[in-house]
């Protein structure tokens, strides 16, 4: 066959997305369900999302806490007896927390659903947080945090959002080994009333929905005295939000790479700008292919990888640029870092740069979207930020239209290099 | 059951293709024969190297992530001890450019000096990022070479020693290529929004001009059987202390794998499994656990390592170890328990089956090992494992003479 390897093949950019609005059910308790359907999974996961997070704890550490321990006994089922019939069904629970949320996750077999569904219940309404549990729990914690705690990586990140929201802000709070010692079971039982069961939450149901799988759900989580009112957080200005630039150091002995973290505060995913502001960090340090990556590593070699990430959380945002170099490229690559953000309105992206960008990100919405619990996953992104679920394809829509006058203004707007806050974990 | 259709073009190349007409994507994965256990004791870390080299541009095309980018995909790769894999995701609209890509490359990458100067310098970040710089990071450094003494698994895919990678030239780049990649020892899968007709159509029409080249005769030294347990004492500034106990296994052909995997999942996969119950919740010893083999082709290990608890010693932990052991050798597995660790095996099949990407990478895989339908009886061959084969082959591993341990003291 006579083929021309020098000649690229013809290029489709992706038209549509396939975004398919889910289903949504509402309990008589004012919980809500969403579903998204995938007849061919023999499976299904069933998330539960709690709003509250940092924002309800009284403490430090209690909303994770709460969320993780909830499996570790029931008035009539004790932790091994909770796990041993999680594990023989094969299900999975995955709990995890945010500042702004907790949640937790069900893996089961679909034929399975029942028996497990039984138990989810049970610890979800009826945890009893027992304290020779939780104090193991805690001491486990704290050690794995240690560990965690001695990354560059860790200390550089934290030091960041201590910067960029402050230090008594539930995003810029950090944690310190002691607090592990501070929790005791009464605060889990007290969180667990007032925040995980007190306000309204959402659940997200995936995989191979039946009829009778959504009314064992409803009967178990929809029942009228187990909700209260929904409460409608009001944030107040009371935390300082640090808005200028500052360069800090965190010292860091024999370590052979340091962490950097250049960034600042941000707008969130409702904001009309935000569609525009990814694109433009796309360009700059979103993907493989981006400016960053491009100079830093593919170029100069000073890192194995380079990213700037924008964070949307529910109520602010933050957008950083991080990597680990050498300690003693950790000075060049700094200069690199700050020619990349001048460079991006000096020599604003050709045609061919946003074109590349463009079907690159349409391309990974695409990914982001593919499968049930792909599509699962976005909603609780979306439902845990606060955003309208018709968000993929306001993006969608957003990204077609781009144009070089919107990436001038938004570099200007939200790029200035002397507006960013500079953390280095490590010497440089 | 995954459906899918086979075919090998003149040249050797085999193609996998799983039909999935529901998403929009597809995925093309390439499986080369090839991993750190064929590099050349002098020249270790190469096979790891290369896999960067091969995203520096190929013959006729001069960057290979760009055009891709452009098409809308996704790539990654990854190496280790057996084989190199590499994977795109992408709309199935624009296939095409990930076979003009991948076929180009499997020709020949455009092999630079700048190119390698500088994938050199980002592997020698990679190796301080992954092994020096984190806590516990260099265990596999250590462990290996205390486990293996013959057989190459006894260095880790990122080298023995960094100084090799630092020492690469282009003409041991150029050579390890030829002798390695190539289209008969290639193994492509395709699954997602494709058809039989379009992939035979396509992969023909790219690949099939690539040339069979003659791949290096693998040798490989076995490992001679361990005689007398190995250890090793390390210091290092962690805050905790850790154990790394190693026992050999059978390969991954053998029917002890299947069982030594059941036992790794008795030992450790969920809250209820017996380190987590007797040694973390009940005698608080460790604050974590874990048991695992690592699923090498040739004879691999069984490990288990654990974190331990301030105030725990390493002779208390280690000996706690042995008595969850013993218990293995000694008293057969309850029905109850061993179905169990069969569902939740299961259970992580199922849902890792639902993407496409992990459709096309065990198609591959199972291909390298001999046959893809392997990736159909996998689970039969769970189910089939008895209480008694759990029995004997605890007692087949579990003894103090095929075991190596690295203590790893927190200072």
């Amino acid at each position: 066959m006579n083929i021309h390897r020098e000649t690229a093949p013809p290029v489709l950019p992706v038209k549509d997305i396939h975004w398919i609005q889910p289903e949504e059910i509402r309990f008589p308790n004012g919980n809500k369900m969403y579903l998204v359907r995938d007849d061919a999974l023999d499976a299904i996961r069933l998330d539960i999302l709690f709003p509250g997070g940092a924002w309800d704890e009284p403490k430090p550490l209690v909303c994770h806490t709460t969320i993780d321990t909830l499996r570790e006994g029931t008035p009539s089922r004790d932790a091994a007896t909770i796990a041993e019939i999680f594990d023989y069904y094969g299900s999975y629970i995955n709990t995890y927390s945010t500042r702004d949320y907790a949640g937790i996750s069900l893996y089961a077999l679909t034929r399975y659903a029942r028996e497990v569904l039984e138990i989810l219940e049970d610890i979800v309404y009826n945890p009893v947080f027992p304290d020779k549990e939780i104090q193991t729990y805690l001491k486990k914690q704290q050690q794995s945090f240690l560990i965690e705690s001695e990354k560059v990586t860790y200390q550089s990140m934290s030091a960041f959002l201590e910067e960029v929201f402050g230090p008594s802000h539930p995003y810029g709070r950090r944690i310190l080994p002691a607090h592990y010692d501070e929790i005791t079971s009464e605060d889990l039982k007290a969180f667990h009333l007032e925040s995980l069961l007190g306000n309204t939450c959402y659940f997200i149901l995936a995989g191979n929905v039946t009829d009778p799988l959504i009314k064992d759900i409803q009967k178990r989580f929809g029942k009228e005295s187990n909700c209260r009112k929904s409460s409608e957080r009001q944030i107040t200005s009371s935390f300082p939000v640090v808005a200028h630039a500052v360069k800090r150091h965190v010292p860091r002995d024999k370590a052979v790479q340091s962490a950097i973290t250049v960034g600042k505060r941000t707008i969130t995913r409702n904001h009309e700008d935000f569609p525009a502001l990814s694109f433009v960090n796309m360009i700059l340090g979103g993907y493989f292919g981006s400016r960053l990556m491009k100079n830093i590593r593919e170029e100069k070699g000073y890192t194995y990888g380079i990213y700037s990430v924008i964070q949307p959380l529910r109520y602010d945002a933050h957008f950083s640029i991080r990597t680990e170099t050498g300690t003693e490229v950790c000075r060049p690559a700094l200069e690199e870092i700050y020619r990349e953000l001048r460079r991006l309105k000096e020599q604003p992206p050709t045609e061919e740069e946003i074109n590349l960008v463009k079907n690159y990100l349409m391309g990974s919405l695409l990914q982001s979207l593919d499968g049930a619990l792909a599509r699962a996953d976005m909603i609780k992104r979306l439902t845990t930020t606060d955003t309208p679920l018709n968000y993929p394809e306001r993006f969608a829509n957003a990204i077609h239209t781009i144009t070089p006058e919107k990436i001038r203004i938004i570099t200007e707007k939200y790029f200035d290099p002397d507006s960013f806050i500079e953390v280095v974990a490590g010497s440089c | 059951m995954i459906q899918y259709a086979s075919f090998t073009l003149k040249n050797g190349l085999r193609v996998l293709v799983n039909p999935a007409p529901q998403t929009p994507l597809v995925a093309v994965n390439i499986l080369y024969g090839v991993g750190a256990r064929d590099e050349d004791p002098g020249m270790t870390g190469f096979a790891h190297l290369f896999e960067h080299l091969m995203f520096g541009g190929s013959r006729h095309i001069p960057e290979f992530d760009r055009p891709l980018q452009f098409a809308g995909g996704e790539n990654n790769a990854f190496t280790n001890n057996d084989f190199t894999n590499y994977y795109i995701t992408i709309p199935g609209d624009n296939l095409e450019t990930a076979l003009w890509l991948e076929s180009d490359r499997m020709l020949e990458p455009d092999f630079s000096q700048q190119t390698l100067d500088v994938q050199k310098q980002v592997v020698i970040e990679e190796y301080k990022q992954r092994y020096l710089n984190q806590p516990y990071g260099d265990v596999w450094l250590l462990l290996r070479p205390l486990a293996y003494k013959k057989h190459p698994y006894r260095w880790p895919t990122i080298g023995k020693d960094i100084s090799h990678i630092e020492q690469a030239t282009l003409a041991q780049v150029k050579d390890f290529f030829y002798s390695h990649y190539a289209p008969n020892n290639a193994f492509m899968a395709l699954s997602g929004n494709i058809t039989l007709e379009k992939a035979e159509k396509m992969t023909g029409k790219w690949f099939e001009d690539i040339p069979a080249r003659k791949i290096k005769n693998r040798n490989l030294p076995g490992e001679p059987q361990q005689q007398k347990k190995a250890t090793l004492h390390v210091e290092r500034k962690v805050p905790a202390n850790a154990i790394y106990m190693a026992f050999h296994m059978g390969p991954r052909l053998s029917g002890a794998f299947y069982t030594a995997d059941l036992i790794s999942d008795i030992l450790s996969n969920g809250k209820s499994s017996r380190l987590y119950q007797y040694l973390v919740q009940e005698l608080r010893l460790f604050s974590d656990i874990d048991a695992y083999i690592l699923g090498s082709i040739d004879p691999g290990l069984f490990v288990i390592s654990g974190t331990l608890m301030g105030g725990t010693s390493m002779e208390s932990a280690e000996q706690a170890i042995f008595d969850m052991l013993e218990s293995l050798k000694t008293e057969p597995v309850k029905e109850r328990e061993l179905t169990k660790v069969k569902n939740r095996l299961e259970s992580t099949w199922v849902f890792s089956m639902d993407s496409i990407l992990n459709k096309a990478m065990n198609l591959s895989y199972f291909e390298y090992l001999g046959d893809a339908s392997m990736i159909n009886t996998e689970m039969k061959k769970y189910h089939r494992v008895t209480p008694a084969d759990i029995l004997a082959e605890a007692q087949n591993i579990f003894r103090e003479e095929n075991l190596s341990v690295l203590y790893y003291h927190a200072i």
